[in-house]
Formats: C-alpha cells, sequence, structure tokens
C-alpha cells in the first residue's frame, strides 16, 4: 500500500489561536479514513490545507508525491463544507463547467445520479434546497475518477434518511484504487463505512488506528471510544 | 484552461451586462420613437423636450451602467475568488495566473462592450437629429492631409484606454487581496489598500510628469527656441510649435501610459502573490 497523503508538522496559526498543531500524518491509497473529532477540532482547517485554500503557518503537506499545486489538484476531488457553484448557475452548468475542467470526471455517471436523485439539470442552484445543492455538489465530486476524495462533513447538515443516502452514493462511486478522507463528528452514522479512524483534538492528532484493530484492541464501537475520548 | 474560465465567467456576468445594454438601447429608441411621433403631430417645442429628456435618460443610464460594471467587476472577484465560490474555483486544476486573467479579460471585455452601446446609442440620436457626421469627417480628413496620423492617435487613444483600464481593475483586484490581509473585516481592509494604492500612484505619477515637465522646459529653452527663430515664415514657425506640442504631449502621454501599466504589473504581481502563497480563505 503506497502513501497518498502524508503531513509533517502540519501547524496552522490565526493569530494567537493555534487551529492546527505540528500534525504528522499518513494515510494509504485504497482506504476510506474517518478524521474524526468535536467541533472546533481542526479538522476543516487541515482538509482547506490540504486542498491549498489555506496556507500552513509551519509544515508540509505531500499529496501523491506534490507540495499543494495544480498536479495535487487533478488528483484531489474535494467537497467542502458549503455551496460553492454560483447561485445562478444551472445544474447542467455545474456539470459542464466539471466536464471543462477534470479529465477524470464521468459526467455520464453525473446525469445518471442527478436523475436518481429527481434534479432537473435545467434548474438554477438558487432554486434548490440545501439538502438538494449539498447531494448535487456530492454528486460531482463522486463522479471524479480522483485519487484522493476529500469530504469535508458530507453528511453534517441533512436528515438521517439523505445521511444514508449520502454515505451509499459514496460508497457506490468512489474510485476503489482511491483514498476516502472524510470528516465528521457524526460517527455512529459513518462508523460502518470506514477503514481507518483519526482522532483530531484541539487541532493534534489523538489518535490512528484501524477501525478492526480498534474494535478488537478495546472492545467498543469507534463512535463509544470518540465519546470517551472527547468527553467533555 | 483560460478559454473555459473566461467563458464561465462572462456566462456569469451576461445577464445583468445583457440587460443594462439593453436598456441603454430601449432607452435611446423610446427617445428616438416619441421625438418622431411628436414630430408627425407638428408640435416642435415637445420634439425639442422629449429629445433632451431622451439624451438625459441616457447619460443617466451610461452614469448607471458605469457604476454598475465597476460593482460587479469588485463583486467577481471578491465573491467569486476570495468567497465561498473561491472553494471551487481555487481547487480547480489551474493556475492563480489564469484564475486572475480571467477575471481582468471578462471586465474589460464588458467595459468595452459598454463603451460600443454607449457609441451605437449616441450615433442613434446624432443620425435621427440630423446632427451632420460629416463636418467631423471632414476635419478628420483635414488632420490628416496636415500630416496628421488620425488612425494612430485613435489606436493610441483606445490603447491607453485599455491599459488604463487594466490598471485600474488590477489596483481593485490587489485591494481586495491586500484587504483580508490588512484587518479582520475584509471590506475595510480592501479599502484601506485602495486608498494607499492611489495615493501612491498619485505620487509616483507626478513625481514623474514634475521632473518630465522640468526637463521638457530645459529642452525648450536650449532647442526650441532657436528653431523658431530660425524657421523663417509664419507658417513654419507655426509647424515647430506644432511639432513640439505634439511631442510634448506624445512624451507625456507615452510616460503616463507607461507608468499605468508598470503599476498594473505590480499589483498584479501583488494579487498574484498573495493567492498563491498567502491565501487564507475563511
Amino acid at each position: 500500500m503506497s502513501t497518498i497523503l502524508e503531513c509533517r508538522g502540519l501547524t496552522k496559526r490565526f493569530g494567537q489561536v493555534e487551529a492546527v498543531s505540528g500534525v504528522d500524518l499518513s494515510v494509504g491509497t485504497g482506504r476510506i479514513v474517518g478524521l474524526l473529532g468535536p467541533n472546533g477540532s481542526g479538522k476543516t482547517t487541515l482538509i482547506k490545507m490540504m486542498n491549498g485554500l489555506l496556507t500552513p503557518t509551519f509544515g508540509e503537506i505531500s499529496i501523491g508525491g506534490y507540495a499543494p499545486g495544480i498536479e495535487t489538484k487533478r488528483l484531489v476531488s474535494y467537497l467542502p463544507d458549503r455551496t460553492y457553484f454560483d447561485e445562478n448557475m444551472k445544474v447542467k452548468h455545474c456539470v459542464g463547467m466539471f466536464t471543462d475542467f477534470y479529465d477524470d470526471f464521468n459526467p455520464t455517471k453525473a446525469h445518471d445520479m442527478l436523475t436518481s436523485l429527481g434534479i432537473d439539470s435545467d434548474k438554477t442552484f438558487r432554486t434548490l434546497s440545501k439538502g438538494m445543492k449539498e447531494k448535487v455538489q456530492l454528486a460531482l465530486v463522486m463522479s471524479r475518477n480522483a485519487k484522493l476524495y476529500l469530504l469535508d462533513e458530507p453528511i453534517g447538515g441533512v436528515d438521517p434518511a439523505a445521511r444514508d443516502y449520502i454515505l451509499n452514493t459514496i460508497i457506490r462511486n468512489y474510485n476503489e484504487d482511491g483514498t476516502v478522507i472524510i470528516s465528521t463528528h457524526l460517527i455512529a452514522d459513518i462508523e460502518k463505512v470506514l477503514d481507518d479512524v483519526v482522532f483530531l483534538m484541539a487541532g493534534r492528532v489523538e489518535r490512528t488506528a484501524s477501525v478492526d484493530g480498534l474494535r478488537e484492541s478495546e472492545h467498543k464501537s469507534v463512535d463509544e471510544l470518540f465519546r470517551e475520548v472527547f468527553k467533555c | 484552461m483560460l478559454k473555459n474560465l473566461i467563458k464561465y465567467e462572462l456566462r456569469s456576468t451576461a445577464r445583468i451586462f445583457l440587460f443594462s445594454y439593453l436598456a441603454m438601447v430601449a432607452i435611446t429608441v423610446a427617445g428616438i420613437v416619441i421625438r418622431a411621433i411628436a414630430n408627425t403631430a407638428g408640435r416642435n417645442p415637445v420634439e425639442h423636450t422629449v429629445l433632451s429628456f431622451a439624451v438625459l435618460a441616457l447619460v443617466i443610464a451610461v452614469i448607471v451602467v458605469c457604476v454598475i460594471t465597476l460593482i460587479v467587476i469588485i463583486l467577481r472577484f471578491g465573491r467569486n475568488l476570495l468567497g465561498d465560490e473561491g472553494y471551487l474555483l481555487f481547487t480547480l486544476p489551474t493556475t492563480t495566473d489564469k484564475l486572475i486573467l480571467s477575471k481582468l479579460i471578462s471586465g474589460i471585455i464588458w467595459c468595452v462592450a459598454g463603451c460600443a452601446v454607449t457609441v451605437l446609442c449616441i450615433l442613434l440620436i446624432g443620425t435621427v437629429t440630423g446632427t451632420n457626421l460629416d463636418s467631423l469627417m471632414n476635419t478628420l480628413a483635414a488632420a490628416t492631409g496636415a500630416g496628421m496620423n488620425v488612425g494612430g492617435y485613435i489606436a493610441w487613444f483606445i490603447a491607453m484606454a485599455v491599459i488604463s483600464l487594466a490598471s485600474l481593475i488590477l489596483g481593485l483586484y490587489c485591494s481586495m487581496a491586500l484587504g483580508q490581509h490588512i484587518t479582520k473585516n475584509r471590506v475595510t481592509g480592501s479599502c484601506i489598500a485602495f486608498i494607499i494604492i492611489c495615493i501612491a500612484t498619485q505620487i509616483i505619477t507626478y513625481s514623474v510628469l514634475a521632473l518630465m515637465h522640468i526637463t521638457q522646459r530645459a529642452e525648450y529653452g536650449a532647442k526650441q527656441v532657436e528653431a523658431v527663430m530660425n524657421a523663417g515664415s509664419e507658417s513654419a514657425q507655426l509647424k515647430v510649435w506644432v511639432d513640439f506640442a505634439n511631442g510634448v504631449f506624445n512624451s507625456y502621454s507615452i510616460a503616463v501610459t507607461v507608468m499605468s501599466a508598470a503599476l498594473g504589473i505590480a499589483c498584479y504581481a501583488i494579487t498574484r502573490y498573495l493567492l498563491k502563497r498567502k491565501l487564507n480563505l475563511a
């Protein structure tokens, strides 16, 4: 198993606040990894640094052997925790945009997923509900044949039924040679799909382990362990 | 990739601009039609009043379109790159240069289109009111006959306008890119940065022009008086003066344009550095 993502001493400060502190992390290919931690633990900051949207204060990131830049953007399929399309864009133009910019994007797959969701491609983004917008973005992100999927809180703002749909979409559509990193604090919903977990607390990596290994050694589910580790 | 970025940028902004241009043409045509009706009815004072209002409405429309263009250029950069949409744009496999250039080129395209529509409306009104464009053409022909390169001047004027426009837009981009590093409030930071850039631009521009003015006066003292004295006839003296004036005009306009281009390039370099090396999307 080769390494797709490597972080060395990764630190991000916002003024006096250290959001991420000296994170060392190595993630192999073909894994589904849960980046788990309570609110404010640094999950989103870490993912944003991986995407080059935040500049690290210290440390290095390597994705597929490259520092964040144009090469890594070809490898990474990123789902942010917000709507990132122009609200006036039609859904079909969003698909067109991904087709134009990403060589590994499969528009047929995207249209099929949108059809299964009952989304009219002629609708503008503005007219969709929050949940629908998230699903459109997820459909586009998962229609790429990426090496690394970085999904920031994909199930954060949706109802339990939609969570199942989203998780099934991820499992059914990701590139099996690739790696999926899912950040969330909703462990119980996501536990069943994870191979590995990374616990983040106050910007530091508290623990990294495989889910099976964790269950065997601790005799607890990841959710139970999470509640124990992050007990208030 | 740049072509695609420009395509999506133009598509995103087309609706508001096309609507604005349509409004300008509609105002012009409405004024012309109402004037024609008044004219048919034989009421000359009404006809003149209608035309005056049409011209006034067109002037207001042009001002509104200029303001809209400026606001859209600012918002497109602010929201599309530094706001939530930046999460998409900065994760596309393209360079920071292409992201900035796509915004800049699209902005210039809309400004040029706005100017073209304005000229079209003016020509429409001019034609309908019987304003004799022949006199303008005759003047230009006479100037060409006297040895003036009219085509060259027009091309130079357009080049100056485009360079100054690009420099202004890059100044705005630079202010916004700097704004997020100056204060926590991005808008306040951008305004402060823009004021600083404007002051620096004015100081540099006027310093160079003042220096040039001194040089030109020195040149005038040493050479031009002598040339006038040696010119002989009045027409020859006049030609020397015209050549001198042209020379001064050209050297000043070249200097201003070169400085404008240099400041634009400096703003571009700062923006590029901040977006590439110091990006921190909220």
